[in-house]
């Protein structure tokens, strides 16, 4: 392959990604102005205020957990401590949504807690006041605890990378442990932090299973009712640029807090080189006890409750109807992971060899879409693609009587390029983070040694990164797995996944059997969180 | 083949305006950091494009931004070797020989092969990882997988700048040897006027982006008025000589083509040709033959050309035979001793100040 042949489908494929937001912002403007109204004036507030609270829960509830998990194990010893630092990421294996079905099984009226305290107490069912976990504040518990983690890796590369000089000097100038805490090491963490809570808030909006599955009227589960319910696409496109809207100012700030995150104190002495002290007691024993209220709750809770669940549903993985939604899922997202991370490369590669703005244009581009919700996308894909079917329908059979149906909204191609735009960055990210430990002079080699840009990258760049390309695989494959209304929205009739079996179990009350599929989605969820695991381990090992 | 280079560019910081030529042997390009001697190289191996400019390498334009040529590197045939050899970390030592060797115009035969790992002597390190090598075998193994390519050109950018002393004289021996075996032409860029000293038969000297003198390299580091560009402490010439006599002392006695001097350290056969190089602040002037001096080398030179410099340093240049052997001493000794052009003096020189890295083939 010629090297302008690569670049041109660099930009085939950025064009990919971003198409769908740009068709869903103009499906949205080209709506008539009367539904722009009704939206304005009836739907639209309600879906703001919960959608506010909701993040505004989520933020506050992740940066705490996050923040304090974070620092407790990286400044402090104490029992448990090295296995804590690796356990309070495990509950990035989750989707809200599974663990949204585990709780409600736990805390409904008829679950084991509300059982045991009428069994305890002698009360009848109306006798009592318990909180109700299908509730906006349910929904802002479950998100929090999958999605604290975010905020713990960041703050904790951040208080790992902190200068401990300064942490230092403030002590020698009589600050107490928790003022310095206060005054240095966490105004210095900030970029960090509030990067890692826009993350999860960004995930927060991009939620649909857990807040349908609770019936919390959001933006994600107005943009899918007023898709299916009530039949009006102009309303869900419309909806959907409000999201977009939100999503992109929280992308842009992201993106912002990260160059912040990148120039916040660096050199000196790490806190881990030097002494960290211990917690003796009852001290160490209550941070060990801190630390595991996320970790029992995130995920040890939900994965006993799941696998209780599943065990009396008296289903099991191993019936064909499972079997048939894996194969479906994992081949749906063995394609997208191929092919988006073969997008990644060719953008990854433009990026390397033509540096410049265009390529930088290029790049966040083809990323937008992790910050639009799957929602989004899918309707911005439907919305020209759906008109495009009933033109070559309508054309085939006025001019050959045949029938030909929905030749590309049907198939599972609209799929793949709705996660590949969703899931972009993930892969980019992932190639861009192994291809910066290739120096440039590689290239200047290798060129030199006669090799063109197709052998450039397939003899030197692939197999010195071999590991980037793998977890960038290995991400955007358990993303396509987990993904829920992009896939709702444009499944196939005939083609369900695991995800969609068990929203569709779970939002007939079958909850039982929602388990098994859902419990095969941790577990695929678990595998990159175990690479990550493994990296933390071998961090905390070193320092 | 002649290279023949003519660039301009204009980089944030500095023009770069250059024109020169290299032939066969080696050309160094020298100068301090920032001088442009790797943007030179980058735009020879065709890894930079500069603004203006026109490079040919024998009768094939690489570049000419006037008539929009400009061959991909991977089309030149122009070897690079750079500072840190850069082996591909994925391969082992013979993967990375192979790399580019299966893309050269005729397949390297076993022959060849060898013969390129022989010269480097990197034989023995075929299965081994670059990890496990020294930073001395690297480098010889990127030379080699340079070589394998059969470049027309070998463009060499600080080959030797990452290594420490003992390594760096551990690889120019064979450095020397390569520029002896009369293959393609070798750029070779260094700040290491030591490193010019003993390989280079040509230097192009450069300062701020601009070709400062160009020449053969005795001519040019001889050159008083050279000092400043060269540094006080790094100034001096190269004397070629011929081994007369190795002493059982571990001294060997040299012919100049001026004289006669005795220098240790070298362990070249009688009747081998040498390069040694002399730094000017080790050399003392005389009027008179001094008696019961213990420095072990004095010679009957001719005062050819001062040069004062901006401090009480000057730069005196002495004809020894066809050598030109300079000096520096102050500006008072020279009044002292009323030095002229034409006069004839005693330089002086002691055996010991002759490093081993000073003294090549």
């Amino acid at each position: 392959m010629t090297e302008t042949l690569m670049h041109k489908l660099a930009w085939v494929v950025a064009a990919l990604c971003v198409a769908p937001i740009i068709a869903a912002a103009l499906a949205a403007l080209g709506g008539d102005l009367t539904t722009w109204r009704d939206v304005l004036s009836s739907v639209l507030p309600r879906y703001t205020i919960t959608t506010l609270i909701l993040v505004c829960i989520v933020a506050f509830g992740t940066a705490v957990i996050g923040t304090g998990s974070a620092w407790l194990v990286t400044v402090y010893k104490f029992p448990g401590v090295r296995w804590l630092e690796v356990a309070l990421a495990l509950p990035l294996a989750f989707p809200a949504y599974v663990m949204a079905y585990a709780y409600t099984d736990l805390l409904d009226h008829p679950g084991a807690v509300q059982s045991l305290l009428r069994d305890l107490t002698g009360w009848g069912p109306r006798d009592y006041w318990f909180p109700e976990i299908r509730s906006l504040g349910g929904a802002a518990m479950m998100l929090t605890f999958v999605l604290y983690p975010y905020v713990y890796l960041l703050a904790r590369a951040s208080f790992r990378q902190q200068s401990s000089n300064a942490f230092l000097v403030a002590r020698t100038l009589g600050r107490a442990p928790m003022r310095a805490f206060w005054r240095v090491a966490l105004p210095m963490a900030r970029p960090a932090i509030m990067g890692g809570v826009l993350l999860a808030v960004m995930e927060t909006i991009a939620d649909y299973g857990t807040v349908a599955f609770f019936n919390v009227q959001t933006f994600s589960t107005g943009i899918y009712q007023a898709w299916f319910s009530v039949g009006d696409r102009a309303a869900a496109a419309q909806l959907a640029l409000c999201l977009l809207f939100f999503a992109l100012l929280l992308a842009g700030l992201e993106r912002a807090q990260r160059g912040k995150a990148q120039r916040a104190g660096r050199g000196g002495a790490r806190f881990e080189v030097l002494a960290k002290p211990e917690l003796k007691g009852w001290k160490g024993w209550g941070a060990f006890a801190l630390c595991m209220v996320p970790v029992m709750f995130g995920f040890v809770i939900p994965v006993v409750m799941l696998s209780v669940m599943a065990a009396g549903s008296g289903h099991s993985i191993n019936e064909s109807v499972y079997l048939g939604l894996m194969l479906n899922s994992v081949t749906l997202a063995s394609i997208a992971a191929v092919l988006t991370v073969l997008g990644a490369i060719l953008i990854g590669f433009r990026a390397r060899t033509l540096p410049g703005r265009t390529s930088r244009g290029l790049v966040v581009c083809a990323g937008l879409g992790y910050a639009v919700p799957g929602g989004v996308i899918a309707v911005g894909l439907m919305v020209p693609l759906a008109g495009l079917d009933n033109a070559i329908d309508a054309f085939m059979e006025a001019r050959f009587g045949i029938d030909t149906g929905l030749l590309i909204t049907g198939s599972i191609w609209l799929m793949v390029l709705a996660y590949m735009a969703r899931f972009m960055a993930a892969a980019l990210n992932a190639y861009d983070s192994g291809m910066a430990t290739v120096p440039a002079h590689y290239d200047a080699i290798a060129r030199s040694l006669g090799q063109g840009a197709g052998r450039l990258l397939w003899r030197v760049h692939l197999p010195v990164a071999r590991t980037s390309v793998l977890t960038a695989l290995l991400i955007v494959f358990v993303d396509v797995m987990k993904e829920l209304p992009a896939t709702l929205i444009l499944h196939p009739f005939n083609f369900q996944t695991l995800a969609v079996r068990a929203h569709r179990l779970a939002s007939d009350e079958r909850l039982a059997e929602a388990a098994v599929p859902s419990l095969t989605l941790v577990a695929f969820g678990l595998i990159p969180v175990l690479i990550l695991c493994r990296a933390l381990g071998r961090e905390s090992a070193r320092g | 083949m002649t290279l023949n280079v003519a660039l301009r560019h204009r980089f944030s910081a500095f023009a770069l305006d250059v024109a020169f030529e290299a032939g066969p042997g080696v050309t160094a390009l020298f100068g301090p950091s920032g001088a442009g001697k790797t943007s030179i190289a980058n735009a020879v191996a065709g890894l930079f494009q500069p603004d203006e400019g026109r490079i040919m390498l024998g009768d094939t334009v690489l570049f000419d931004r006037a008539a929009g040529v400009n061959v991909p590197t991977a089309r030149r045939r122009i070897g690079v070797v750079f500072q840190d050899g850069r082996l591909f970390p994925h391969l082992d030592v013979a993967g990375n020989l192979a790399f580019g060797a299966r893309y050269a115009p005729q397949e390297a035969g076993g022959a060849e092969v060898g013969a390129i790992c022989d010269l480097l002597g990197i034989g023995h390190l075929m299965t081994r990882r670059p990890g496990a090598l020294s930073g001395g075998e690297k480098q010889r193994v990127a030379l080699a997988r340079a070589l394998l390519m059969q470049p027309q050109l070998l463009v060499m950018d600080e080959p030797l700048a990452a290594l420490d002393g003992p390594r760096k004289d551990e690889i120019l021996p064979y450095l020397e040897r390569l520029r002896d075996a009369g293959g393609a032409p070798i750029i070779y860029v260094s700040h290491s006027v030591a490193e010019i000293a003993r390989l280079a038969d040509r230097i192009v000297v450069l300062d701020q982006g601009r070709v400062v003198r160009s020449g053969p390299v005795g001519d040019v580091l001889s050159d008083p008025s050279m000092m400043p560009f060269v540094g006080v402490r790094e100034a001096g010439s190269v004397l070629a000589a011929v081994v007369l006599e190795r002493h059982a002392d571990g001294l060997t006695r040299l012919s100049l083509s001026g004289g006669e001097m005795v220098v240790p350290g070298v362990d070249a056969e009688v009747g081998k040709s040498m390069r040694i190089r002399v730094l000017a602040q080790d050399v003392i002037v005389a009027l008179q033959e001094p008696k019961g001096l213990s420095s072990r080398n004095i010679l009957r030179a001719v005062v050819e050309e001062l040069h004062p410099g901006s401090g009480p340093g000057m730069a005196v240049s002495l004809r020894l035979g066809a050598d030109r052997l300079l000096v520096r001493i102050t500006r008072r000794a020279a009044q002292e001793l009323s030095l002229a052009p034409g006069l004839e003096v005693y330089a002086i020189l002691k055996a010991t100040a002759i490093a081993r890295g000073d003294i090549g083939t």
